[in-house]
């Protein structure tokens, strides 16, 4: 797949590389010429000093034959127009942008660009979730929305102490993933049983969070 | 006519005032408060300072919801497309015009609906011309 990224800003950089990694073609646009000739002594040729809304410096890069557009600068204003002008004067199959103002999003939808990614939202989401709702680490997102790695240890007085598995109940889309004792990973069988200070690794959804939480922690 | 302008540029300074004498209600938004300030004195528009982003929910203040026309007159060209684009597709205000600076664009927005405005010398009767319509 041939990709042009317009913006090479921390999103902008990671994804090139990511892309690259993955054998796909790839342009990175940057405007700032500093910026981009930095980027084009560590990444080579992939980079390209020019602007995304200016359709001469879209047609050096190849748009015409590029099957994704992907606009990451940090303004919103300009991920649309360069998604517009993609679209518009250059007839792109995909056109992706991401939205600071989560707002923003519908906007983006409505006026056909392809894929709209709300950062400002997973970045909201991601604090409230570490803040407020759950006192789990959260280690990663998995690619299924909303379900996550968690972990957390067991603290001294839990219910669980000294239960097995088997007792955990029943959970739909929870599961246990590996219990480390002592610095030793344990595979989670049936028969395993909880102790104090285990650190326990799970997969967990958000629905399920908080009664896994208070299974796992619960006096 | 209920009249919101966001971006308080000399353009603004320049149109407000004859808004006004045709017996519009003018709102003027902008993320510079003195500039604000200044035109408060000129004439008698109601202000509101923004701080961006939530541009959606400061426009509804300024009463977007409510306005029969949108001027979108900030030095971004880019923002003036977003801003206006919000006003006719989320707000569905029926009158909005755009500053646009690169004519380039003019050409590609125009069939999609965008009505530009230039800065030239007939910018105030290009702006008062679509409040006839």
């Amino acid at each position: 797949m041939f990709v042009i990224i317009v913006g090479c800003s921390a999103t902008g950089y990671h994804l090139a590389k990511l892309l690259l990694v993955e054998q796909h073609e790839v342009i990175v646009l940057e405007k700032s010429s500093a910026r981009a000739q930095r980027m084009y002594d560590e990444m080579g040729s992939v980079v390209m000093q020019g602007d995304g809304t200016d359709l001469e410096d879209l047609r050096r890069a190849g748009i015409t034959r590029a099957d994704t557009l992907v606009a990451v600068t940090d303004k919103d204003e300009t991920n649309l127009v360069v998604c517009q002008l993609g679209k518009h004067a250059f007839s792109v199959d995909r056109t992706v942008a991401t939205v600071k103002d989560p707002k923003n999003q519908t906007i983006f939808r409505v006026l056909g660009v392809d894929s709209v990614v709300n950062v400002g939202g997973l970045v909201l989401d991601t604090l409230e979730r570490t803040i407020v709702e759950s006192r789990f680490n959260h280690l990663a997102n998995l690619r299924e929305p909303n379900s996550f790695l968690v972990s957390i240890t067991i603290p001294d007085d839990a219910g669980i102490v000294d239960k097995s598995l088997a007792d955990l109940g029943s959970f739909q889309r929870s599961f246990i993933a590996v219990v480390v004792r002592d610095s030793q990973p344990l595979r989670p069988s049936e028969d395993l049983v909880f102790k104090a200070n285990d650190e326990v690794f799970a997969v967990t959804i958000s629905d399920e969070e908080t009664e896994l939480f208070e299974t796992l922690t619960g006096v | 006519m209920q009249i919101l302008i966001y971006g308080c540029t000399r353009l603004t300074d320049a149109l407000a005032p004859i808004l006004l004498q045709d017996g519009h209600q003018v709102t003027v938004m902008d993320t510079d408060a003195d500039r604000l300030v200044i035109l408060e004195k000129q004439a008698e528009v109601n202000t509101i300072w923004v701080s961006e982003p939530h541009m959606q929910d400061y426009m509804l203040e300024g009463g977007i919801a409510s306005s029969d026309a949108f001027y979108s007159l900030t030095d971004d060209d880019h923002k003036n497309l977003l801003l206006s684009q919000i006003a006719t597709h989320i707000f569905n205000v029926s009158r909005v015009m755009c500053r646009l600076t690169d004519p380039r664009l003019r050409e590609i927005y125009q069939p999609l609906g965008v009505i530009a405005l230039n800065n030239g010398p007939d910018f105030l009767s290009s702006a008062r011309e679509i409040l006839e319509q």
